[in-house]
């Protein structure tokens, strides 16, 4: 409407400076009266002119409709199940929220599709929800994240970061391409070699660790050559679960002439006697041995040093074949030597590398710990299958009696019992519920209060109703936890009930 | 009695952190001698008191009542009361009220019957020397008012012009205090309409793409205010009553006792609270059955005063709704109700766009002043476009989504590409959805979600 625009345009310079409009034939009659031509009759045709605009709008005739979602195939949640995810996303005892919406997906049921905006926002910030917002939010949010980039994870295509994206965006290319295509992400890493930096070459050599076979020897043993101290140790470190590798072969033969196992008589135990390695050579140093492996350190010798990590690359049935005794004999003979945490050291970290599980009950059930520092942040328990590793750890917690006070005993009791992906088997998770009443009857401990929820998420579902009895919930923060244990109960169950 | 459900208790809570420590005590073991009779629902419930916080609500109001010290309105535990009921209401059993339920609902009873009184009282005056005298008052009173306002109006007249003569693009380049200022000046005239419609000035010169029309149209509406005010007695009788609204004056409510009323089973469709000057100001609107009317009501509270909860959005209510009179009338009040709430029902509706705008014309033809009129469409799907949304109905028609509204990827979700009807306000430019019915589920749209 051309009027309306004169209208505007005067206003804007002024209608001091000249301006003028006209209203269009069809307005002159009702409203010009008088002819004058000042302001308040211009602000009153252009009020005139504003409201016929307002009562004749029209809409616009070009907007395509959006493609319609699939059809769902589960129903939707009860409404009290939707009032229990409000909850959570406001909020509530988050923690659940992937164990609930793994609920909800296993009966096939599917989140209301108001809340999968929020839902979505919070699985692009948090992978770990990833799966179950999927999951859960059915086809709808399959189509709901196709019109949002924020959301494009949600989408079954991830893009191709490898040639243009962040190191870590590369990563995660390299690693998908890792899972589908092992020899494909090494030819990458291999052309990627030479212009890379250090830190570069290092995350990609890690990633490596999946799908790893004698076909990638070749390569780890030129990249040995490497500049980097870094690239050099995560090269090492993936050689060492090579058994069949030159570089394994190497430290065998290193490592046959330290170890002799004398068998026991009728006066005298079954012993382990050693022999510390030399200097290390050129050939020995470009296979990592560096008396300064560990740092600045006092608990370990150069020699001893040198020992763990020569232990560490050996394969262990090297030991049982040579000297034709199981594992639980030759770590009970070498309790008495004198480099005994320098030998166990080595072994349980050959034995997280090769993942073997008749050599982590024998260590776990040595006297003589391990130098923990030294190794990887991983646990021999988490190797065991779940039922063997439940029974020891509900045998550590009954026999410890896990005093309140002992801070640490829980810590590290919180640590390995994280090793369970989902809920604890029964005996464990009765065992653990029980230390925890005890060690709340004054009160949840300042040291505990990260932890206690966490061990409430391990309970089984099936065990909630008896875990809510007999707490002191006038005790303080205890009424919190029976809460969380009360929610966890109630928004498991209301999955399972329509209405 | 019908419970609401989860989504109306928490549409009630006055803020995000209400409803949190609601949902909290949402729990049966933070309650004791829970207990539900008829329309009455309470609890006892531990807090950092000695004695248990005395919780109760009248499902009938929905009203609260709590012994806690909180100011908040409801507290939380009115909404976690309401909250576990909405759950699973077999958590709350039937039992016999104790005393001070009893107590607490005769008061309730009292007063309503009281005020009913008092409006029949003021109505018909004791004797005819004070209702003179009443009158006399009243009158002069008005008098002085108008007086006011007129000397206000011209005032405003000549701002008008001199904004006009200097150029809009001028107007733009000064401080916003101008118009705070001209505000200050048409609150002392009386004229608080007015003055909320200049105080907006800053916000429309700032508002990007087309500014300066929204600022026209905003200006030669107050032209219309000060014209309309100069011949006030020539205007039909809606029509000034519009003028006056518009200007500022407001009718108590029991000066409605003649206004039109009309019984009806009325529907909440929407509900939006907005900060207006330091006020938060919430609208709810509400749908006729059987008229096919609609009504606004409103609802005012200061920084720790609380809004009226009595409306969920998503509930019906029969009840005689009295309207301010007006050339289109639509702001109105809730009188006397007659049951209590039900859920929500398949509302009346327009069938596409065009019937909507039709409709939204008959309303601006009739009171130029309003500044938005409610918008009922079936079978229309929302639409992403460019980083804007806009609805599009079943001819192909599309109006933009108003940029105020934030929920637009939840409704876009709720709709799944599908049609849906769509309840909400239309301001003659675009539209803020306050509600959505996919199927027969009711999503309210007018408040925040986590």
């Amino acid at each position: 409407m051309n009027a309306w625009k004169d209208f505007v345009t005067s206003a804007l310079i002024g209608t001091e400076k000249g301006a003028q409009a006209v209203l269009p034939g069809s307005l002159e009659a009702i409203i010009s009266r008088d002819g004058k031509q000042d302001e308040t009759s211009f602000l009153t045709q252009a009020g005139a002119l504003a409201l016929w605009k307002k009562a004749g709008w029209k809409p616009a005739a070009d907007t395509k409709a959006p493609v319609v979602a699939e059809p769902e195939q589960g129903r939707s949640v009860s409404g009290m199940s939707a009032g229990h995810l409000r909850a959570m996303l406001g909020g509530r005892f988050p923690r659940i929220l992937p164990e609930w919406l793994a609920e909800a997906s296993r009966l096939g049921l599917r989140v209301p599709p108001e809340l999968l905006p929020t839902l979505l926002d919070r699985a692009r910030q948090d992978r770990a929800l990833r799966a179950g917002v999927l999951a859960a939010g059915g086809s709808r949010a399959q189509w709901l994240s196709a019109h949002n980039p924020d959301w494009v994870f949600a989408s079954r295509e991830e893009p191709e970061m490898w040639e243009n994206g962040t190191r870590e965006q590369r990563v995660v290319a390299l690693r998908a391409v890792r899972c589908a295509q092992p020899a494909e992400a090494r030819t990458r890493i291999e052309s990627a070699w030479k212009t890379e930096p250090a830190d570069t070459r290092a995350a990609f050599i890690a990633e490596l660790a999946a799908n790893l076979s004698n076909e990638d020897s070749n390569f780890l043993e030129t990249a040995l050559d490497d500049k980097s101290k870094e690239v050099r140790r995560a090269v090492v470190d993936l050689l060492a679960r090579l058994p069949e590798s030159p570089f394994t072969g190497r430290m065998i033969a290193r490592a046959k002439p330290m170890l002799a196992f004398k068998v026991g008589g009728l006066l005298s135990r079954a012993s382990l006697d050693v022999t510390l390695p030399g200097e290390p050579d050129a050939a020995a140093k470009r296979d990592g041995l560096d008396p300064k492996a560990f740092g600045q350190q006092k608990k370990l010798g150069d020699k001893a040093v040198l020992l763990v990590l020569i232990l560490s690359a050996v394969p262990l049935r090297v030991w049982t074949d040579a000297f034709q005794q199981p594992p639980a004999a030759l770590v009970k003979a070498l309790e008495k030597n004198e480099f005994a945490g320098a030998i166990v050291t080595g072994w349980t970290w050959a034995a997280l590398r090769q993942r073997d599980i008749a050599w982590a009950e024998a260590l776990l059930d040595c006297a003589v710990p391990p130098h923990d520092e030294f190794l990887p942040k991983e646990n021999l328990l988490a190797l065991l299958p779940e039922d063997a590793r439940a029974k020891r750890l509900a045998a550590g917690v009954r026999a410890t009696g896990l005093k309140k006070a002992d801070a640490e005993a829980w810590r590290s009791l919180a640590s390995e019992l994280d090793s369970f992906a989902g809920s604890w088997p029964p005996m464990l998770a009765c065992e653990v519920l029980s230390a925890l009443r005890h060690a709340c009857a004054d009160g949840i401990p300042w040291h505990l209060r990260a932890n206690a929820e966490g061990f409430i998420s391990h309970l089984p579902a099936s065990m909630l109703p008896d875990a809510l009895k007999s707490w002191p919930t006038d005790k303080e923060g205890v009424a919190a936890l029976v809460e969380y244990i009360a929610f966890r109960h109630e928004s498991l169950t209301a999955l399972s009930q329509t209405q | 009695m019908e419970i609401l459900t989860i989504e109306q208790v928490l549409a009630l809570a006055p803020d995000a952190s209400s409803a949190k420590a609601g949902q909290g005590l949402a729990n049966p073991g933070k309650w004791v001698a829970l207990g539900r009779k008829g329309r009455s629902v309470w609890g006892e419930c531990q807090g950092s008191g000695k004695d248990p916080y005395r919780t109760q609500a009248d499902l009938s109001g929905p009203a609260f009542h709590c012994s806690c010290p909180s100011r908040k309105f409801p507290c939380k535990h009115g909404l976690g009361l309401l909250l576990l009921l909405a759950g699973n209401a077999a958590r709350v059993p039937e039992a016999e009220a104790p005393a001070w339920v009893v107590e607490w609902i005769a008061k309730r009873d009292a007063t309503a019957e009281k005020q009913a009184q008092r409006a029949t009282e003021e109505t018909t005056p004791p004797d005819p020397e004070t209702a003179a005298k009443r009158e006399q008052e009243r009158e002069r009173r008005s008098a002085k008012r108008e007086e006011r306002v007129r000397a206000g109006m011209e005032e405003l007249k000549t701002w008008l012009n001199d904004l006009l003569r200097q150029g809009l693009a001028h107007a733009k380049q000064q401080p916003s205090r101008i118009f705070d200022t001209m505000a200050a000046r048409m609150v002392d005239a009386q004229a608080p309409g007015v003055a909320r419609r200049l105080r907006e000035f800053p916000a429309i010169f700032a508002s990007g793409d087309q500014w300066a029309e929204r600022v026209l149209e905003q200006a030669g509406s107050l032209q219309w205010l000060v014209h309309g005010f100069s011949r006030l007695e020539s205007l039909p009788e809606g029509l000034r009553a519009s003028v006056r609204t518009g200007i500022g004056w407001t009718t108590a409510e029991q000066e409605l006792t003649d206004a039109e009323t009309v019984r009806d089973q009325w529907q909440v469709t929407g509900q939006r609270v907005e900060e207006e000057d330091k006020l938060r100001v919430q609208r709810t609107w509400i749908a006729g059955r059987t008229t096919k009317r609609a009504a606004l009501c409103l609802s005012f509270a200061a920084a720790n005063q609380t809004l009226d909860v009595s409306l969920p959005a998503g509930s019906v209510v029969e009840a005689d709704v009295t309207f301010h009179p007006s050339g289109a009338p639509l702001r109105a009040v809730v009188r006397e109700r007659h049951g209590e709430i039900r859920a929500f029902g398949e509302p009346a509706a327009c069938p596409d766009f065009a019937e909507c705008l039709d409709s939204a014309a008959t309303f601006f033809a009739g009171d130029p002043f309003l500044e938005r009129v409610p918008w009922y469409v079936r079978d229309c799907v929302p639409v992403p476009e460019n980083n804007k949304w806009r609805l599009l109905d079943k001819r192909g028609s599309s109006v933009p989504i108003s940029p105020k509204f934030t929920n637009a990827w939840q409704l876009f979700a709720i709709s799944g590409g599908a049609p849906l009807s769509v309840f909400g306000e239309w301001d003659g430019h675009a539209l803020l959805p306050l509600s959505a019915i996919s199927g027969d589920k009711f999503t309210s749209l007018g408040g925040v979600f986590p």
